[in-house]
């Protein structure tokens, strides 16, 4: 996975791309560190996502309890094929803004 | 009666697959169909796939700790990798496109093959050679802790160089796929439930969802997925 983390006022957006798999899983306290805090918003760019396994999935479940616990709205965007089919069936369209 | 064997090295030196070569030697075996080894440099490699391509039928990552063919299931295709190896490659879409060229008529499950080797492979590397527990990354402090420890262990050739033998025979009109780990094993059904979900437990959801058969042998360490 590679990501790049942008602030705009109280928002902050992230872009991710590549695999979201258990080989980044090292990298998600780093991430969570960037994506979510200190911001009102916490916008997730999806769109360059290729695949995602259980542990990319768990990685979001650290977002919406990391969000749920400062008050945080997280929107995920431009989730595609195979990795929008996997949340969806995961049902994270229940946890998070889908657009 | 013994296979013929031929094995070829792909970006390692001559001694080394003189070296592979003399370990993964002679087996029993109840078939004479050829048996083509290819050894690989998976810290160096990006292109599984074309190891994978036929002829191959056995392709080892010299990476690996230990290991001897009679420790090898029989198999239409093996491919043995480390774990820092299984870490950096797409292990589940190299393998799954391999088995497309040979079973074409198994185009259909390719999706759920992918899904399911993909997260065997995924508790072969975390729970089983690098000894993680899921239930650590429950919380935010813990998941730090996991990462503190992956990061740690990946770099530590006692872990890294531990083999996963992933390996695939006809089954019927199928397929069996089995992923087998270094690991201490778990006790499956009893392991203990994931502490939230962020503490994982999806996978092997996922993974039974995915195929229609599925059984755990050597202590936990090899799982066994039947497709079609």
């Amino acid at each position: 996975m590679q990501y790049t983390t942008r602030r705009d006022g109280s928002r902050v957006e992230t872009a991710l791309s590549g695999r979201l798999t258990f080989a980044d899983a090292s990298q998600f306290p780093n991430f969570l560190d960037q994506a979510i805090k200190g911001g009102a918003v916490c916008d997730l760019d999806l769109g360059g996502l290729t695949f995602i396994d259980s542990t990319g999935m768990s990685l979001f479940v650290h977002v919406y309890d990391a969000a749920q616990a400062s008050g945080q709205k997280v929107i995920m965007r431009n989730a595609r094929g195979p990795v929008a089919d996997t949340l969806r069936r995961a049902s994270f369209d229940t946890l998070f803004e889908f657009k | 009666m013994t296979r013929t064997r031929h094995i070829t090295g792909r970006g390692v030196d001559a001694s080394v697959v003189d070296r592979i070569g003399a370990r993964f030697t002679r087996r029993p075996a109840n078939t004479a169909e050829p048996m083509e080894i290819t050894v690989f440099d998976g810290s160096t490699e990006t292109d599984l796939a074309t190891i994978l391509a036929p002829p191959a039928t056995v392709c080892l990552d010299a990476q690996c700790s230990g290991g001897s063919m009679a420790e090898l299931p029989r198999a239409t295709l093996l491919l043995r990798i480390s774990t820092a190896t299984a870490t950096h490659l797409d292990v589940a879409n190299a393998f799954t496109g391999a088995l497309a060229a040979r079973l074409p008529h198994l185009d259909r499950l390719a999706a759920d093959i992918r899904y399911a080797v993909q997260e065997a492979v995924g508790n072969a590397v975390i729970h089983g050679n690098l000894g993680l527990d899921g239930a650590m990354r429950a919380s935010m402090e813990e998941l730090r802790q996991f990462a503190a420890d992956m990061e740690r262990r990946l770099g530590d050739p006692a872990y890294a160089h531990l083999p996963i033998t992933i390996a695939a025979r006809r089954h019927g009109d199928g397929v069996a796929i089995s992923v087998e780990d270094s690991g201490g094993g778990f006790h499956h059904p009893s392991v203990r439930p994931p502490a939230s979900a962020a503490a994982g437990g999806l996978g092997l959801t996922i993974i039974r969802k995915c195929c229609r058969r599925l059984r755990f042998s050597r202590d936990g360490r090899r799982i066994t997925m039947v497709f079609g």
